[in-house]
């Protein structure tokens, strides 16, 4: 009966119920909300779901999944790949994709061989809005520096900016890889997918704020055919350009470039279907519950991370802001041709902004399609969010 | 570790300098290739137009020398009526001198494919 006993009392002792605590407790109340948002709300459901899940096994005590210690390497620390292939568990070993940076690029592949860069290329003058609205970008590094983060955690928050989860997911993996920090990668993953999904929340009311009624009203003249062989050539350039211009994002524009060329070229058919399909379904699923699992409650449940809040909605709000502005120019230089409202789509978050584009422009006037003329912008604003990324990661030490 | 105010400044002004330098040259890049090849385009245009003109004189001569009421092919003579009974009924002093269907490539979005452009981009 005692050994019976004593037994009981250590399966109790070694349960999670009893090492549960505090901090495990409300992040689990938070990963809850977080599955309500993707499951009720659909917000980003495809990345938040195993974000929110990876989470909630993470703030599970004793499960022995995901240990952050053994990728700290503060303090001059080398990685060990051999302690964490032996001890590591499940969530360390798809983390690794992460710490690597192998996810982002792949993740990007699949989005190049989804993309029809036809509307940039037609009015390449998009490319300047894609630019304008990487200002959120640079401000809010500015309004972190001014809050006290460091370089690497400042320039993390700001890429948030950029509107593009596996950007914010590649940076700050690469400027958070010391350890040591008070936010980590998921941290960043989390503000910046819950923002994407809010886009068309946030980016209405800044929109209408700066135009005005006629300027909204604005119909763009039909854009020109473009030719198979202007498609083809264009993914080849942008690689060539960006990666000798800023050669750290060329893994981000490279792959993004590379999916595109397969699926121009109409000769891979194959390769194309997998990478955005299986390939980048499989790749989602680890990103995401492996990047979820980085949001242990000391990087949650303190102040830093409200303050991330805050600033990723600053960050959001200026990148549209900047990008209708600019709109705004363009409208007066062009003398009326050109619709401010597209602007706010240079920040990325593709086809969500866009389609807010078109929704508003759609308000003033029903018989306005503005969807392909905001689709040039919003595909300018991919590579352009990649180079601000490229430029951080050249910028600042890590 | 709090930041200097002139490596804030340099970092924002880099950033965004190198971001628009690098887009104005993809700009400069796309538009060069855009403009050879619409020159392209508009050659093989000519070359197209020169044979075409040739085509429309003929088919215009019997218009002329039959001054009846040209009606194409595949058109039954209901729709011929309908469409007479609309100009008909307008005002004026209006003849019919030939009923054909308009060219897919040179007729603008009709009603209807604004109507399905609308349906299908409502959801957005």
């Amino acid at each position: 009966m005692e050994t019976f006993i004593q037994s009981i009392k250590g399966l109790i002792d070694t349960s999670g119920i009893v090492n549960m605590t505090f901090p495990s407790v409300i992040m689990i109340l938070i990963s809850f909300v977080f599955l309500y948002l993707a499951i009720k709300h659909q917000f980003e459901p495809l990345l938040l779901l195993p974000i929110a899940f990876g989470m909630l096994l993470t703030n599970l005590p004793l499960t022995e999944m995901y240990h952050p210690e053994l990728f700290d390497i503060s303090g001059g620390r080398q990685l060990d790949f051999g302690e964490i292939l032996h001890n590591g568990g499940l969530l360390d070993l798809l983390y690794l994709g992460v710490k690597l940076q192998i996810y982002p690029p792949l993740i990007f592949l699949g989005i190049g061989c989804m993309t029809d860069f036809a509307p940039l290329i037609a009015n390449p003058k998009s490319f300047l809005l894609g630019a304008a609205a990487q200002a959120g970008i640079f401000l809010t590094f500015l309004g972190a520096a001014w809050l006290g983060f460091s370089p690497q955690e400042a320039g993390s928050i700001a890429i948030i900016g950029g509107a593009d989860g596996p950007t914010a997911i590649f940076v700050s993996s690469k400027l958070l890889r010391s350890g040591g920090f008070d936010i980590d990668t998921g941290t960043i993953a989390l503000a910046a997918y819950t923002y994407m999904a809010l886009v068309p929340i946030i980016q209405p009311p800044i929109m209408r704020a700066l135009t005005t009624k006629k300027e909204r009203s604005v119909v763009m003249t039909q854009l020109r055919q473009v030719t198979k062989t202007e498609k083809i050539i264009f993914p080849i350039a942008v690689t060539i350009v960006i990666a000798l211009l800023v050669p750290s994002a060329a893994p981000l524009v490279g792959m993004l470039m590379l999916g595109n060329l397969i699926k121009e070229s109409g000769v891979c058919d194959r390769l194309c279907k997998t990478a955005q399909n299986e390939l980048m379904n499989i790749i989602t699923i680890f990103l995401g519950v492996s990047v979820g699992a980085t949001t242990t409650a000391d990087k949650i449940v303190n102040a830093k991370f409200l303050k991330v809040i805050i600033l990723g909605v600053i960050a959001f709000s200026i990148g549209t802001a900047a990008g209708v502005l600019f709109g705004k120019l363009m409208y007066l230089f062009t003398k009326g041709k050109v619709n401010p409202l597209i602007g706010s789509a240079g920040v990325s978050a593709v086809p969500m902004a866009a389609r807010v584009s078109q929704k508003v422009g759609q308000e003033e006037n029903p018989k306005n399609f503005l969807l392909m003329h905001a689709m040039g912008p919003n595909v300018a604003g991919v590579i352009g969010s990649a180079v601000a990324a490229g430029v951080l990661l050249s910028i600042i030490p890590y | 570790m709090q930041m200097e105010g002139s490596y804030v400044a340099a970092v924002v002004l880099t950033g965004l300098i190198v971001v628009f330098i690098a887009l104005v040259i993809l700009i400069a890049f796309v538009w060069v290739m855009g403009k050879i090849f619409d020159a392209f385009k508009g050659n093989k245009d000519k070359k197209n137009d020169s044979g075409k003109k040739t085509e429309t004189v003929a088919v215009k001569a019997p218009q002329t020398s039959a001054p009846a009421m040209q009606i194409e092919d595949g058109i039954s003579d209901e729709i011929v009526a309908v469409i007479a009974a609309a100009v008909a009924s307008m005002s004026g002093n209006f003849a019919i001198k030939s009923v054909r269907k308009a060219s897919p490539k040179t007729s603008r979005r009709s009603a209807w494919g604004s109507q399905g452009i609308a349906e299908s981009t409502r959801v957005f």
